[in-house]
C-alpha cells in the first residue's frame, strides 16, 4: 500500500511517498517546493495570492502522489498555518479546491514525530534532536525519548527575525541579543547546560538549508553519506553571515526561500553548540512527515486523509478531535510510558544495526486507514 | 516617497511602456512622490548616477522601442567580487541609501531578478518586472517583450517561406533563445514551420534529415525549420556551453544552425539555406498586446510599491496580474516542457522536433 504525506511549513511544502507493507516502510519519492508563505502574508492573514500558491503546490504534489499510485494522502501543517488569522478559511478553501484536508498538529506532536522518525540517532552518544521551525522550536532528548521530555518552545525563527532583526540579515549586536534571548528561553524551559549532549541531530527543511550553506561555504563533501557540521567551521560561517558581502549570494545560491530564517537559525544553533557542549551536529533526512506516517501506521495518529483512488475523504476532522485529541494524546503518552519496555528492543535493535528501517518494523498496520484482509480484499478500519 | 527605476540586460519592446505606467501610477496615486531614472541598468546604480523623471520624459513613450533609461549587462557572478575595497553589491546598496530611495523598480530578465533578490536580501526595497523576449522567467505565464518578438519572428518566417517555396529550398531560421525555446516554439507554430528545434528537446541530425526526406518524398516542395539559437544536438547534451562552442569551432562552424544547414544539404541533396534573425527580434515598437501587458504590469508594480510590498516581482498567472517573491524565482528558469501541452499539440499536427 502506498501513502503520501505533504507537510506545509512556513518556507516550503514537501512531500514523501512511501510504500508500506508488513515488514517495512520504504520512502520511494520525495519532493519539495520552495514557497515562503511569509511573503504572501498581509499582517497575519494569508493573502489570496498566498492561498493560490499553496493550492498550486498541493495540486502538483497530489498529482505526483497519484502518479505513484498512492492510496492515502495526508496533509499536515504545524505552526506555519496554525498561527495565521484566516487559518480556518484557508483550510476550507484548500480542501474545496484540492480535495485534500489539512491536519494541524501541535508542537509536542511535531516533536514526537521527529523523535519517532529519528530513533536511529539514539545510538549516537548523548544525542539531542532539534527542529528549528519558522514559528516554533522543538527539542527532544533522544535518550529519554518520551513525549513528556519533548520541549516545544513557543517561538520560531520568524519570530526571532521580527523581534530582533531590523533589516534582512542580522548584525553583530542583533546576534548577541538573539543569543541572550534564546538562552533565557532555554533556561525558562529548564533545558540543561554544559556537557549534557554531545551530538545534536538537526531535522527539518531549514536545518538542511543551513547544512547546504555550510557545505558550500566550507567546501565540504560528505564521504560517508553522513552530513556533519563541525563547530570551528560553523563558527566561521556565522561570522561570515553577519557581515561579509558575499553572504547574500551564499544564501541565494543555496536556499533563497529561507532568506529570513538562515541568520536566526545559525545563531540559535551556535548558541546550542556552546550551551550543550555539543561536539558535532549531524543532519537527518527524516523528519516530521516520516514520523507522522509511522504514527498513522501504528494507529497513534488518525488525521484526515484523501483516498486518491476513490477520491473520497476519510479520517477524523480536526474540529471533532480537538478535545478527544487531548485524550488521545494522553492515551498515547500513557501507551508510550507503558510501552517503554516494549519499544526498547526496537530501539536497541536500531542501535545495534544502525538501520532506520528497523525502527519502522514496529509500524504494524493496525492504525492504517484500511487494511489488507487475508483474502486480499480491503477492509476499512475507520 | 522616492522611487528609482532601472532597466537591465538586453533591451526589448515594452520597456518604455512599463516605465510610463509606473510613473503615471505614482503621479496619480502617491502624494509628494519623486521619481528618478537610473541610467545603464545596475551600472548606473553601481556608479551612483540618477536623473529626475518628469512628465515630459515619460508621457510620450508608450509605443517607443528600447529604453529611455538605457541598459547594460552586469553579470550576477561579478556582483560580490571585491574591486577597490568594495563589491558592486556593496556600492549599489550604499548608493541606494545615498540617493534616499524608498523603492527601486528593476526591469529585467532572469539575471536581473537574481541581482534584484540580492539587493532585497541586503535590505533594499525592490520590486521587479519581468522583461525578456525569451519568456523564461519563472513564475509568470508571460513576460513583456515576448509577444512582440513572436510577431517579428513569425513575420520573418512568413517572408522566408515565399523564397523557400519559390526555390524549393529547405530554410532554417535561427531565432533567439539560448536556454528556453518559447520564442522559437510560438513563432514556429504561428508561421507554420515544418520542424521546430529548441534547447529543451535535443535533436538528432539523422532524424532531421529523415524528416526532410520523408516530407519531400511525400510531395512537399520546401521545408521550413525554426531553430532556437540554443538548440542542441543530442550528441552534445553532456557538453558544457564552452565545450560546445569549442567543438563547433573545431568543425569550422559558429552555430548549430550552420552545422545543420550544411549536413542537411549534403545528406538530402536539397538546396538548404539558413537565416539568422538576430537583433531584429529585440527592437522596435511593442505590439498592442505588449503595450497593454506592460502598462498593466507597470501600474501593478507601482501599486505594490506604494502599498509597501517589496522583495517581489510582478507576474501574470492565469490572465491575472499578480506577484511572486523575488527569492522564490531567483535563479530559476521557466523552460518548455518536452511533454507539455503545446509540444504535444505541435506534434499532433505533424510538426517535427528532430527526435
Amino acid at each position: 500500500m502506498k501513502y503520501s504525506v505533504i507537510d506545509i511549513s512556513s518556507s516550503s511544502i514537501s512531500l514523501i511517498v512511501a510504500e508500506a507493507d508488513e515488514r517495512k516502510t520504504e520512502i520511494i519519492f520525495k519532493d519539495r517546493a520552495s514557497i515562503s508563505l511569509l511573503h504572501y502574508l498581509d499582517g497575519k492573514t494569508l493573502t489570496e495570492r498566498g492561498i493560490e500558491k499553496l493550492i498550486d503546490a498541493l495540486k502538483v504534489m497530489k498529482d505526483e502522489s497519484e502518479k505513484f499510485g498512492v492510496k492515502y494522502c495526508y496533509v499536515i501543517s504545524t505552526a506555519a498555518l496554525r498561527v495565521i488569522e484566516n487559518c480556518d478559511e484557508v483550510s476550507k478553501i484548500v480542501t474545496e479546491r484540492t480535495g485534500l484536508p489539512i491536519n494541524f498538529i501541535d508542537g509536542k506532536t511535531e516533536a514526537f514525530c521527529d523523535y519517532i522518525a529519528n530513533l536511529y540517532y539514539a545510538s549516537y552518544e548523548k544525542a539531542v534532536l532539534v527542529d528549528l521551525g519558522g514559528k516554533s522550536l522543538e527539542i527532544c532528548d533522544l535518550i529519554k525519548g518520551n513525549k513528556d521530555d519533548m520541549v516545544c518552545l513557543d517561538f520560531g525563527l520568524l519570530d526571532i527575525h521580527r523581534k530582533f532583526i531590523k533589516k534582512i540579515q542580522p548584525n553583530e549586536k542583533e546576534a548577541k541579543d538573539i543569543k541572550k534571548y534564546a538562552n533565557d528561553k532555554f533556561d525558562d524551559a529548564n533545558l540543561p547546560k554544559k556537557e549534557v549532549f554531545s551530538t545534536l541531530v538537526m531535522v527539518g527543511a531549514t536545518n538542511h538549508a543551513v547544512y547546504d550553506i555550510y557545505a558550500d561555504y566550507a567546501d565540504i563533501r560528505s564521504d560517508d553519506g553522513v552530513k556533519r557540521i563541525e563547530y570551528k567551521k560553523f563558527k566561521k560561517l556565522v561570522e561570515h553571515l553577519l557581515g561579509d558581502a558575499e553572504r547574500s549570494t551564499l544564501i541565494l545560491n543555496n536556499a533563497p526561500e529561507k532568506l529570513y530564517l538562515i541568520g536566526p537559525a545559525t545563531i540559535i544553533l551556535k548558541t546550542m553548540f556552546k550551551r550543550f557542549g555539543v561536539r558535532q551536529i549531524v543532519v537527518s533526512d527524516r523528519g516530521v512527515k516520516e514520523g507522522y506516517l509511522q504514527l498513522v501506521l501504528e494507529g497513534k495518529e488518525s488525521g484526515m486523509y484523501c483516498d486518491l483512488q476513490e477520491n473520497t475523504l476519510g479520517g477524523t476532522p480536526r474540529e471533532a478531535t480537538a478535545e478527544p485529541a487531548k485524550q488521545k494524546k494522553n492515551k498515547s503518552e500513557k501507551k508510550s510510558k507503558e510501552g517503554e519496555t516494549e519499544k526498547s528492543p526496537a530501539k536497541e535493535e536500531a542501535k545495534e544495526e544502525g538501520c532506520a528501517e528497523k525502527t519502522e518494523e514496529s509500524g504494524k498496520k493496525r492504525g492504517r486507514p484500511k487494511k489488507q484482509a487475508a483474502d486480499g480484499s480491503e477492509t476499512s478500519s475507520k | 516617497m522616492k522611487f528609482g527605476i532601472l532597466t537591465s540586460g538586453g533591451d526589448c519592446s515594452g520597456l518604455n511602456a512599463v516605465i510610463r505606467a509606473i510613473c503615471l501610477y505614482i503621479e496619480q496615486n502617491v502624494k509628494n512622490a519623486e521619481i528618478v531614472g537610473i541610467p545603464d541598468g545596475y551600472g548606473g546604480l553601481i556608479r551612483g548616477e540618477s536623473f529626475p523623471l518628469k512628465q515630459e520624459d515619460f508621457s510620450d513613450i508608450l509605443d517607443r522601442g528600447g529604453t529611455i533609461l538605457r541598459t547594460s549587462r552586469q553579470p550576477f557572478k561579478m556582483m560580490t567580487v571585491a574591486e577597490n575595497g568594495s563589491s558592486r553589491l556593496q556600492r549599489m546598496c550604499e548608493n541606494y541609501r545615498r540617493m534616499g530611495l524608498d523603492c527601486l523598480f528593476t526591469l529585467g530578465g532572469a539575471g536581473t531578478h537574481k541581482t534584484a533578490a540580492l539587493l532585497s536580501m541586503e535590505g533594499c526595497n525592490v520590486v521587479g518586472l519581468p522583461k525578456t523576449i525569451d519568456n523564461d522567467i519563472y513564475g509568470t505565464d508571460v513576460t513583456f517583450g515576448f509577444q512582440t518578438a513572436v510577431e517579428v519572428a513569425t513575420e520573418a518566417i512568413d517572408r522566408i517561406r515565399t523564397t523557400a517555396a519559390s526555390h524549393g529550398r529547405t530554410m532554417l531560421i535561427e531565432i533567439m533563445g539560448n536556454k528556453a525555446g518559447w520564442l522559437t516554439l510560438h513563432a514556429g507554430i504561428a508561421a507554420g514551420a515544418d520542424m521546430i528545434l529548441i534547447p529543451e528537446i535535443p535533436f538528432s541530425v539523422d532524424r532531421v534529415c529523415d524528416f526532410v526526406a520523408a516530407q519531400r518524398g511525400a510531395g512537399k516542395a520546401y521545408t521550413i525549420i525554426a531553430v532556437a539559437e540554443g538548440a542542441v544536438l543530442a550528441s552534445e547534451v553532456k557538453f558544457k556551453k564552452s565545450e560546445r562552442v569549442f567543438v563547433r569551432t573545431e568543425r569550422g562552424e559558429s552555430t548549430v544552425t550552420q552545422h545543420l544547414a550544411e549536413v542537411l544539404q549534403e545528406r538530402t541533396g536539397y538546396e538548404t539555406r539558413s537565416s539568422v534573425l538576430g537583433y531584429l527580434q529585440r527592437g522596435g515598437t511593442p505590439c498592442a498586446f505588449d503595450r497593454l501587458l506592460s502598462s498593466r504590469l507597470g501600474g501593478y508594480a507601482a501599486q505594490l510599491a506604494a502599498s509597501g510590498k517589496f522583495g517581489v516581482t510582478a507576474a501574470v498567472a492565469g490572465n491575472r496580474i499578480t506577484f511572486n517573491a523575488l527569492t522564490e524565482i531567483a535563479g530559476k528558469y521557466k523552460l518548455v516542457a518536452p511533454d507539455g501541452d503545446i509540444v504535444r499539440f505541435a506534434k499532433s499536427i505533424g510538426i517535427g522536433f528532430g527526435v
